[in-house]
């Protein structure tokens, strides 16, 4: 059979030549790296080309660390959330962040379990209190999450084992990875010895006391230092029985083979507007969107990386400047020469390059030690990842990238003739 | 009349009642009146004359540079004078320039920047353009100059490799600002023979303003500018 070719309209692949355009980039960028010019100019620009090297390292320092802090502020924001173990969540109309406080109306349960699609609720109470113990010279304020001991609306390392210690009353768990502000807590209570801790100061006259019988690990997050997990009867006796009618959320198990959008469209059409049902990475979701739209941490972070971004691109474009102007002579020689726009982008490039790369390797490591450090005194789980690699790396490039059409600007005024004089 | 002493090419630039001035109004200096020139193949031409009296204002319209501000300038048999973009890149690559000083890439190797002279043109051939330059280097008696920083050279030596940058390209005309005027008699010997040399065998034009009378011996021809006016002066020879 012959092969017959269709025929391209010509005229109008003409007028857009990408594939040109792009074989003169990548000839300019060879006729540039073979020509060692920037490297040398750069060696030889010593103090400039070492004080972009620190500028630029500084600000990919700048970015590296709110990227390590924005990871940490989200990440442990979520860390309660990733340990939910429902299908979907009834939260409060317009839910946000569990830090808000907002409750669903317990009532609501009833209307959910009536969906022949869910086989059960299990509801979460959250709030804070201030606790202290003997090994502690002042109380502080933690966070408490209140369970169903039959049903946990949770499942966090340690909780499984010691669920059944919640049964009795006042007896609750303690978060082992809270911040070091709780004394020896989480060590003795780890080796399973009783420790009474008082609780809240209380105006009905009751106990104070509860005894911590066991740990679980959660981990802090900005708000809260530390945690503990009681169960729903500590709860009604130590902080009074109304809260029984107030969970942040209530975790729904689905019946076998029943299908997540439907069931959570026909939930949300039986609640009506007086709680809402959202899956489990939505849930996340919007704690995430919380911290960095409506905090001041999401704020900071932004404007620090943004910051970040444009000081290690002015420091880029001080080094290309300091060479252009300096050599300006040379360039006109190169224009004289024939060289073009594509070959002056690519040399300009090339001495960005020369300087971020070595900044960013140079940052890189010094990010992690700033991290170790961080994570140390934080516990907010900073840690170096894929995410905030590729997210400098691309920081890197824009910054090398702008500087240089910034600086390309410059090599404009640049004409030949100057070498007549 | 052009003084033909040898069988003359084509031209290879033409210029046709150029007329330059600076600076308008009150500022306005005119610099040239009335220049009609053609350029061929194995000449070099010297242009001599008093300071200031629009040598180098010539040169950098014959060299494309400047835009004359009335007439018209032909190039390799192209109308230039308004011509833009890639075409005139094109013929610009077919030129070469030598200055009086600071021809060279300060942070080049002599032959880098021999090298630097043919990346941008047709005959660029990444395996052989380095031998070529090294043997260019050699020819005019660098060849153990080739990996010094132009620094390291003396002004004659820079101007030899800024030559052999200039020949590698394979240049139809060759522009050159009072190059010897920066170097003793026997650097600015060896550059002019070399120019001449190029102009006789590889067939480039050769456009030179000078001083230095000790030179015009090379010219085939020469042109007197003086008050914006030019003249041919006939050629002696000894
Ligand atoms: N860019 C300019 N703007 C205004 N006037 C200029 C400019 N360049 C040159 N001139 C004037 O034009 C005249 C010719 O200058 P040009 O440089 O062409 O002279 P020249 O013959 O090369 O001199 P020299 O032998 O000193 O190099 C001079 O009077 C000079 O002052
Ligand atoms: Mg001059």
């Amino acid at each position: 059979m012959a092969l017959t070719l269709p025929e391209f309209p010509l005229p109008a692949l003409r007028r857009w030549r990408p594939g040109l355009l792009l074989s003169r980039l990548m000839s300019a960028a060879k006729t540039a790296a073979s020509m060692p010019l920037g490297a040398q100019q750069l060696r030889r620009q010593r103090t400039s080309t070492l004080l972009s090297l620190a500028g630029v390292t500084s600000s990919l320092l700048v970015i590296f660390a709110q990227l390590g802090i924005e990871r940490a502020v989200y990440d442990s924001g979520v860390r309660l959330h990733r340990s939910v173990i429902a299908d979907l969540l009834l939260v409060p109309a317009g839910f946000k962040s569990l830090q808000l406080h907002a409750e669903v109306p317990v009532a609501m349960t009833d209307i959910v379990s009536a969906d022949p699609g869910v086989e059960g609720t299990s509801p979460l109470w959250f709030g804070v209190m201030s606790m202290s113990h003997a090994g502690m010279p002042t109380p502080r304020r933690l966070a408490w999450y209140a369970i169903d001991v039959e049903r946990p609306a949770i499942d966090v390392p340690g909780l499984r084992e010691n669920l059944y210690k919640l049964r009795v009353v006042r007896r609750i768990l303690f978060d082992r990875d809270s911040r070091p502000y709780f004394g020896d807590l989480a060590e003795v209570a780890g080796r399973g010895e009783e420790v009474p801790v008082l609780g809240p100061p209380d105006n009905r006259l009751l106990l104070r006391e509860m005894f911590v019988v066991g740990t679980v690990a959660i981990g802090p997050n900005v708000v809260n230092d530390g945690a503990v997990v009681i169960s729903e009867g500590t709860m009604s006796e130590v902080f009074g029985s109304w809260w029984t009618d107030r969970p942040a959320f209530i975790g729904i198990t689905l019946a076998p083979g029943a299908d997540l959008l439907k069931t959570r469209e026909s939930l949300n059409r039986a609640v009506a507007g007086r709680g809402e049902v959202i899956t489990r990475q939505e849930f996340e979701a919007r704690e995430r969107a919380y911290w960095s739209r409506e905090t001041p941490v999401g704020y900071i972070t932004d404007v620090s990386f943004i910051m970040g971004l444009m000081i290690g691109m002015v420091f880029i474009y001080y080094a290309q400047y300091q060479i252009i102007r300096f050599y300006l002579p040379e360039y006109a020689i190169l224009k004289s020469l024939g060289y073009d726009w594509w070959f002056f982008l690519c040399m300009i490039g090339q001495i960005g390059a020369a300087i971020i790369t070595p900044a960013f390797l140079v940052g890189f490591a010094l990010a992690r030690l700033v991290y170790g450090v961080a994570e140390a005194a934080l516990h907010l789980g900073m840690s170096m990842g894929m995410r905030e690699m590729v997210v400098s790396l691309v920081a890197s490039l824009i910054m090398t990238v702008v500087s240089s059409l910034f600086a390309l600007r410059r090599l404009w005024k640049v004409d030949p003739i100057m070498l007549f004089e | 009349m052009p003084t033909d002493h040898h069988v003359l090419g084509p031209a290879v630039v033409e210029a046709i009642d150029i007329h330059h001035h600076y600076g308008d109004g009150a500022q306005r200096v005119d610099v040239l009146f009335d220049i009609n020139l053609q350029i061929r193949e194995g000449e070099l031409l010297i242009v001599t004359g008093p300071s200031g009296s629009g040598k180098t204002t010539l040169l950098t319209i014959l060299g494309t540079m400047r835009r004359p501000s009335q007439g018209v300038l032909r190039l390799l048999g192209a109308d230039v004078t308004n011509m833009q973009g890639a075409g005139l890149d094109a013929l610009r690559n077919r030129i070469r320039f030598l200055f009086q000083k600071r021809n060279l890439l300060s942070s080049l190797t002599a032959l880098q920047n021999v090298i630097a002279g043919v990346s941008t043109t047709p005959l660029s051939d990444p395996a052989w353009n380095e031998p070529r330059a090294r043997h260019l280097l050699g020819m005019l008696g660098l060849g153990d100059k080739a990996d010094a920083w132009p620094d390291e050279l003396s002004g004659g030596q820079q101007q030899r490799v800024a030559i052999a940058r200039v020949m590698i390209g394979l240049p139809d005309l060759i522009i050159a600002d009072e190059p010897t005027s920066a170097l003793d008699r026997v650097a600015g010997r060896l550059v002019v023979d070399q120019l001449k040399d190029l102009a006789m065998r590889a067939k480039c034009a050769v456009v030179l303003s000078t001083h230095d009378e000790r030179i015009f011996d090379v010219a085939s021809r020469r042109l007197h500018i003086e008050d914006g006016r030019c003249f041919e002066v006939p050629i002696h020879y000894h």
